[in-house]
């Protein structure tokens, strides 16, 4: 739907606008330009993080096709599991479209499991991209695997994962070896880099990687026959069901894992636990949002400027590979995710409850 | 293979790649000199315009702006006080006590020299370790980087200043006040009072600044016209400095070693490596007395550690796709951002771009020291100006790097209360860099104890790497425990008598009640998160307990010091120390109420105008000009800047914003 834009219209949007005493003018997304504006964007973690690297990566693209070519301001805002920064959006932002949110799987975490700290309302954010992504695990051959379907065989065996903490993005892993039924012995006050480094050194012998992360690195492990891969996390289909993960559809996913270990298909609240779990730190891994509250004008303006970019075939070309080949979920479609990557039901919630204070030791209210 | 070498150089001496190296160099050596800001700043800066770029050509950028922040950091830290970047906190010791013998020249020389040949050293590692340097870094296991930690700590031992007890307590604090934050092993928070800020503890450079900063800025204000002693810059100037260097040329080597050796091994970081190569300047030196004081040794060991560093973080980037920094970690995103995959196999895949690295690394080396030397001796000429006109633009600098550190206005805070703290430390003879080591160290020891036992028990202590990094732990013990520490005689009426204790013991009785509460603080928590505070907070407790003995017998001993005993009446400055922490204070509230530019504005011009006796107009155009400064920075590098009262009511446009 164009509309033509005559001045005598603009001036009476303009007069209305006035008039009325409201603060947005009723204006279509054709009209929304961000012309000699600077877009500050609030990337919760350190320079040189995935959601650093993601939104630097997607600034050049969205500065080309956000109307008026405006000029994208990174800001990093790091600490406190992205909590500082995510809050400082929530005090600050305007809802003119000029204010943006980097969102990742620790900060939907943070929000999930911190409440007493968190003074932001992400699920009332307006989601313009949604970029999901998958993690695949992998475990040492000394514990005599040679491929997937050995997987059984961990059984009864001690398996040791290094991570940073159990209420993180880690989350996702650390389940399915409990619901696998692994004994694991958990190292924590690790970042991903020295953890990958400690298995190869065999001081871990179970590990799982962020999907770039393991086509980049731990994929040569296994070349050189130093590590399996034994399932991926899968993503969550349009239907809502696990499925297996688009870069390695020859691996099965978690619920393959559980029925070739338990014979039987996963059910019951840890697994819908986990399910919700997969859709925060797996589906909701990196995202971009606007302040609630941002006129819709400006929230089209914003989700056209991001499916242009998606279509670009500059970006397939340079930036892609910072969203390797998953689905992204484009504005309302990415409502239903977060609803319930934020939402438990109330028998999964306390099966998580349990699950951290009997084998991690932590109370999360 | 060599002829790949020489090819990667051939290529980096065309037009378009030396200039890529020259910017990349030339942006590394501002963003170094600038406390605050780092290579990180300046590689996010950067990242935007490397898309799609050739990697031949972005890489000798980046390279060049990783490779000479810790050259040019060297100028505030010698020049002022103020480490440029974390990794030039030892420089200072002996760096900045040269600079006040009117010596900054020979420092500076000495530095720029010991970075260069440390840099190039770093660069030549580099390219040998690539090689074989695989079976060495996997060698280094959770048990081995715990001793790592441990020999690093046993490095306090040549610091404690003129008493042991009193440098170990230090320790011991440090080690507590960087338990701060979620442990390691629960991630349950330790002494953040519930606030988000301390959820991290508080940020490396703001401590830094605190310690050595301020209680600097302060001392000059108060006891010198400027901060050279001298009214010209002494004959001794960079050229010897330079002939110092050549002649020191083991340490040179040795300290690079351990630069490349810290830099590449998991478990340490950059910001430790100054500190481990200023101690092992200090235990391999015959005569120690002048350390401290302007030993030209406690300039080149730092300096030539810290260049070579980059070379040594470079090889876990590189081979492993690890970062070995944070500055690292951002190279590494950066890398990938281009198409280059770092990681197993790196050789084999992208051997030119290796090598163009390797060459990169080297050659801005050269530039950035070059360009250092050249200004050498004419910015040392800053050491002459009367500090009044300096002090405002410094104290406006240190809070601005201080914001850097996470952008919270609990910055400025942290940095003006732990600012106060370090100028009694200062005070009162309680070594700060005794402090900071354990602060440094504080999380890794924690960490690695307990990842060392959870993974292998107790047996990690029959590993032969751990066997051997014990070994050298015992020899620096003992070295550390036979020094003799410089201190002056004690005397009835000197800075070590027992006059006027009240002050001194209300120090210590805060440091027992900062003990006491860690305690209190961390009872409640499991077993994991609370066996490291407390086991530190008792050990310190203890020592605590026989410095209070010491303290309690009415003669003089070293365990009384204050500096204020040190002149005589007559010589005593016109101000006290608080006067000048009122007016640090004094710019807080400026930013308070204005927000940070306007708030400088008005601190800038009435300090000029009020301290240092300029006329009104010359104040204004003092201030505009740094305010000028401020905002191009802000424009350029995308800086954010505290807000004030006034930004909370009206929506200002920027750069008042």
């Amino acid at each position: 739907m164009k509309l033509q834009i005559t001045a005598k219209r603009v001036l009476m949007v303009g007069a209305i606008a006035f008039s009325t005493g409201a603060a947005v003018p009723a204006l279509s997304a054709d009209q929304v330009s961000f012309a000699g504006k600077r877009i500050d964007v609030i990337v919760p973690f350190a320079p040189g993080g995935g959601s650093d690297v993601y939104m630097r990566a997607l600034a050049p693209f969205l500065e080309k096709h956000l109307p008026g070519k405006p000029t994208i301001i990174v800001r990093n805002v790091p600490g406190s599991r992205s909590i500082p920064g995510a809050n400082q959006f929530q005090e600050r932002a305007k809802p003119e479209g000029t204010d943006v949110m980097v969102v990742s799987a620790t900060t939907v975490a943070s929000f999930v499991f911190d409440r007493k700290k968190v003074k932001f309302e992400m699920d009332k954010w307006e989601p313009v991209l949604l970029s999901p992504q998958g993690a695949i695990s992998y475990a040492s051959p000394s514990l005599g695997i040679k491929s997937w379907k050995d997987l059984p065989k961990l059984k009864g065996q001690q398996l040791v994962f290094g991570g940073q903490s159990a209420a993180s993005g880690e989350l996702r892993f650390i389940m399915t070896l409990h619901l696998l039924g692994f004994k694991t012995n958990h190292v924590w006050g690790l970042n991903r880099g020295p953890v990958r480094l400690a298995f190869e050194r065999g001081e871990f012998n179970v590990n799982y990687d962020s999907t770039p992360g393991y086509m980049g690195g731990a994929i040569k492990l296994v070349q050189a026959g130093k590590a399996v891969p034994i399932f991926s996390a899968g993503v969550i289909n349009e239907k809502g069901e696990l499925a297996r993960d688009p870069n390695v559809p020859d691996l099965p996913h978690f619920g393959e894992a559980y029925e070739l270990v338990h014979g039987k298909k996963p059910s019951g609240p840890g697994y819908d636990a986990w399910l919700s779990v997969s859709k925060m730190n797996t589906m909701m891994n990196k995202g971009i949002f606007l302040p609630a509250g941002t006129p819709k004008p400006v929230l089209d303006a914003w989700r056209k400027a991001i499916g242009d970019m998606l279509k670009d075939p500059e970006f397939d070309k340079t930036a892609g590979k910072v969203i390797e080949g998953y689905p992204q979920f484009i504005g309302e479609a990415a409502k239903p995710i977060i609803k319930d990557a934020t939402s438990f039901s109330p028998e999964s919630w306390s099966w998580l409850k349990n699950y951290f204070k009997t084998e991690h030791n932590v109370t999360i209210e | 293979m060599a002829g790949d070498l020489l090819q990667a150089l051939l290529t980096l001496f065309s037009v378009q790649h030396l200039i890529a190296l020259v910017g990349g160099t030339l942006l590394g050596l501002v963003v170094g000199i600038l406390p605050g800001l780092g290579g990180i700043a300046a590689l996010s800066l950067l990242l935007p315009f490397i898309y799609g770029g050739d990697p031949t050509v972005v890489l000798p950028m980046m390279i060049g702006l990783l490779a000479v922040t810790n050259t040019s950091d060297t100028f505030p830290a010698v020049l002022v006080g103020i480490p440029g970047t974390s990794s030039a906190q030892a420089t200072i010791l002996d760096g900045h006590a040269l600079a006040k013998k009117g010596e900054a020249a020979r420092a500076l020389g000495a530095a720029f020299s010991a970075s260069l040949l440390g840099g190039l050293f770093g660069a030549l590692v580099l390219t040998l370790a690539i090689q074989f340097a695989r079976p060495l870094i996997l060698g280094v296991g959770f048990g081995e980087q715990l001793m790592l930690v441990v020999l690093a700590l046993t490095m306090v031992g040549m610091l404690t200043g003129a008493s042991a007890i009193k440098g170990l307590i230090m320790c011991g604090m440090g080690l507590l006040f960087g338990s701060m934050g979620a442990a390691p092993a629960t991630a349950e928070e330790r002494l953040t009072f519930d606030t988000i800020y301390l959820a991290d503890g508080v940020p490396l450079v703001v401590v830094g600044l605190a310690m050595f900063a301020i209680p600097e800025m302060v001392e000059v204000l108060r006891k010198r016209v400027a901060i050279s002693s001298m009214p010209e810059l002494g004959s001794a100037g960079v050229l010897r400095g330079f002939r110092e260097t050549l002649s020191h040329k083991w340490l040179v080597v040795r300290c690079s070693s351990l630069g490349v050796i810290i830099g590449a091994l998991p478990g340490l970081g950059g910001s430790v490596t100054n500190w481990v190569a200023y101690g092992h300047a200090v235990q391999t030196a015959r005569d120690r007395s002048g350390f401290g004081r302007g030993d030209i040794r406690g300039v080149i060991g730092p300096e030539a550690s810290n260049n070579a560093d980059n070379g040594g973080a470079l090889i876990p980037t590189l081979m492993f796709g690890i970062p070995g920094s944070a500055s690292m970690a951002l190279f590494l995103g950066a890398l990938i951002l281009i198409g280059i995959e770092p990681g197993i196999g790196m050789m084999e895949r992208h051997l030119d771009l290796t090598f163009i690295i390797m060459w990169s690394l080297a050659i801005a080396n050269v530039i950035g020291a070059g360009i250092c030397l050249f200004l050498a001796r004419p910015i040392a000429r800053l050491t002459l100006v009367p500090f009044v006109l300096l002090a405002p633009f410094m104290i406006v600098i240190v809070f601005f790097a201080a914001f850097q550190a996470t952008r919270a206005w609990e910055d400025l805070i942290a940095l003006f209360v732990l600012g106060l703290l370090g100028m009694y430390m200062k005070r009162f003879g309680w070594s700060r860099p005794a402090f900071l080591i354990g602060f440094v160290l504080s999380m890794q020891l924690d960490a690695s104890v307990y990842q060392s036992i959870q993974v292998y028990g107790w047996t990690f202590l029959e590993r032969g790497g751990v066997l051997t990094i014990l070994a050298l732990i015992a020899v620096s013990v003992v070295v550390a425990a036979r020094m003799k520490p410089h201190r002056e005689a004690l005397t009835a009426e000197g800075a070590h008598a027992p006059v006027n204790k009240t002050p001194q013991a209300i120090f210590m009785g805060l440091l027992i009640v900062a003990c006491l509460y860690t305690i209190y603080d961390a009872w409640h928590l499991d077993f994991l998160a609370k066996v490291f505070p407390i086991s530190a907070a008792v050990i310190t407790l203890a020592l605590l307990a026989a410095a209070v003995a010491h303290f309690c017998r009415h003669r003089p001993n070293y365990v009384f010091f204050d500096s204020e005993r040190e002149w005589t009446a007559s010589e005593k400055p016109a101000y006290s120390d608080l006067h000048f922490q009122g007016w640090i204070l004094g710019l807080l509230a400026a930013i308070g109420v204005f927000g940070f530019i306007l708030g400088v504005f008005v601190y800038i011009t009435v300090f000029l105008r009020l301290k240092a006796g300029t006329r009104w107009h010359w104040a204004i155009v003092g201030a505009l000009g740094a305010v000028g400064v401020f905002c191009l920075f802000g424009y350029f590098l995308a800086l954010s800047y505290p807000r004030g009262l006034l930004q909370g009511m009206f929506n200002l446009p920027w750069p008042l914003d």
